[in-house]
């Protein structure tokens, strides 16, 4: 009855609202025909009469009502259903890449160590700036959709990621960083856990301009 | 007609909101009261053009202080009201021509209303 009344099929909302507007209807023109000198009795009676088939016209308006509401839950429904679509495909992504060689956390050795070696020209300075276009991707095994990942600049975290200039889901440069902000290394304490980090709803952060990383 | 409740409705909202018995009466006082059918027959027609998009509707208080149910016109339903009275009225002449006996049947193929539908929603 729950998820009739939901789809409308039952409403009692909308019952309630038809039944008010007919009362309304009979009553306003029963006071009319009294003000024309008919007595209450009659008024009632003939009110009733020109309304006509009231148990046929109220299905009929309900059938209405409800076939409009049920094209806005069809709207809700589809994008539920596109949602979970999305989610259940990125699972199967992801549990299916994580049995593929080379993208699981047991290599994050040799990526950490290729990592370092393109990073390399950048060791002096320490930090490397990151355009925005940089995306990270979690190396876990489980893969995050690819975003632009920003961090606000009060943000302090570490992330184990993967890292890709050019966009696309590549293991080419993954590798354990540390992300600075302002300059200030993130304590390796802080580490927070990928699912909560790789939340696409979550990814969204406003944009700081850049953040930097430092190969650990 | 199909579609002549619907017409009507919208050419009665067109210059004021009004709840279900201000359109009947108004369409019955438009019409000299010959149009006579059941006033609650308005109401499923006025939740379907609802449901279209063409008028919208909501609680109000009524002239004498009661909570009533009060249609307004959407910009849909204006754009429709407009285009279709330009049909409908061409329609009406062309019919009165043709049951006052005149020439040929305009609405005919060749005709210069042929493929006029004046009512279809």
């Amino acid at each position: 009855m729950r998820l009739l009344n939901w789809l409308g099929l039952a409403n009692r909302d909308l019952q309630n609202e038809v039944d008010e507007e007919f009362a309304f209807h009979l009553s306003e023109r029963a006071k009319q025909l009294r003000a024309g000198g008919m007595d209450s009795i009659s008024a009632d009676r003939a009110a009733r009469e020109a309304f006509g088939d009231l148990a046929r016209y109220r299905a009929e308006a309900l059938l209405a009502l409800s076939a409009a509401h049920l094209r806005r839950r069809a709207w809700t429904l589809g994008a539920l259903s596109s949602a979970a679509a999305c989610i259940l495909g990125l699972v199967a992504g992801a549990a299916a890449l994580s049995h593929r060689d080379g993208l699981v956390v047991n290599g994050l050795r040799e990526d950490v160590a290729r990592l370092q070696g393109e990073l390399a020209p950048f060791r002096g300075q320490g930090a490397v700036p990151l355009a925005q276009q940089v995306r990270f991707v979690t190396v876990r095994g489980a893969v995050c959709n690819p975003r632009v990942w920003t961090v606000p600049s009060d943000v302090d975290l570490t992330l184990r990621a993967m890292i890709t200039k050019s966009g696309g889901l590549t293991p080419t440069a993954r590798g354990e960083v540390t992300l600075t902000s302002n300059g200030r290394a993130t304590p390796s304490s802080k580490v927070l856990t990928m699912s909560q980090w790789l939340d696409p709803d979550r990814a969204e952060i406003p944009v700081p301009g850049f953040v930097t990383i430092d190969v650990r | 007609m199909k579609g002549t409740v619907e017409m009507m409705v919208l050419g009665v909202l067109a210059d004021a909101d009004r709840h279900g018995l201000e359109i009947f009466d108004e369409i019955s006082r438009r019409s000299d009261g010959i149009l006579n059918v059941a006033e609650g027959s308005l109401y499923p027609a006025l939740k379907r053009m609802e449901s279209q998009g063409l008028i919208s509707s909501e609680w109000r208080a009524s002239r004498n202080n009661r909570r009533a149910r009060y249609y307004r016109l959407s910009e849909a339903g204006r754009r429709q009201f407009l285009n279709k009275e330009r049909v409908w009225t061409e329609f009406a002449a062309a019919v009165g021509k043709v049951v006052g006996g005149g020439a040929s049947n305009p609405s005919a193929p060749g005709g210069p209303f042929e493929g006029v539908l004046p009512c279809a929603s």
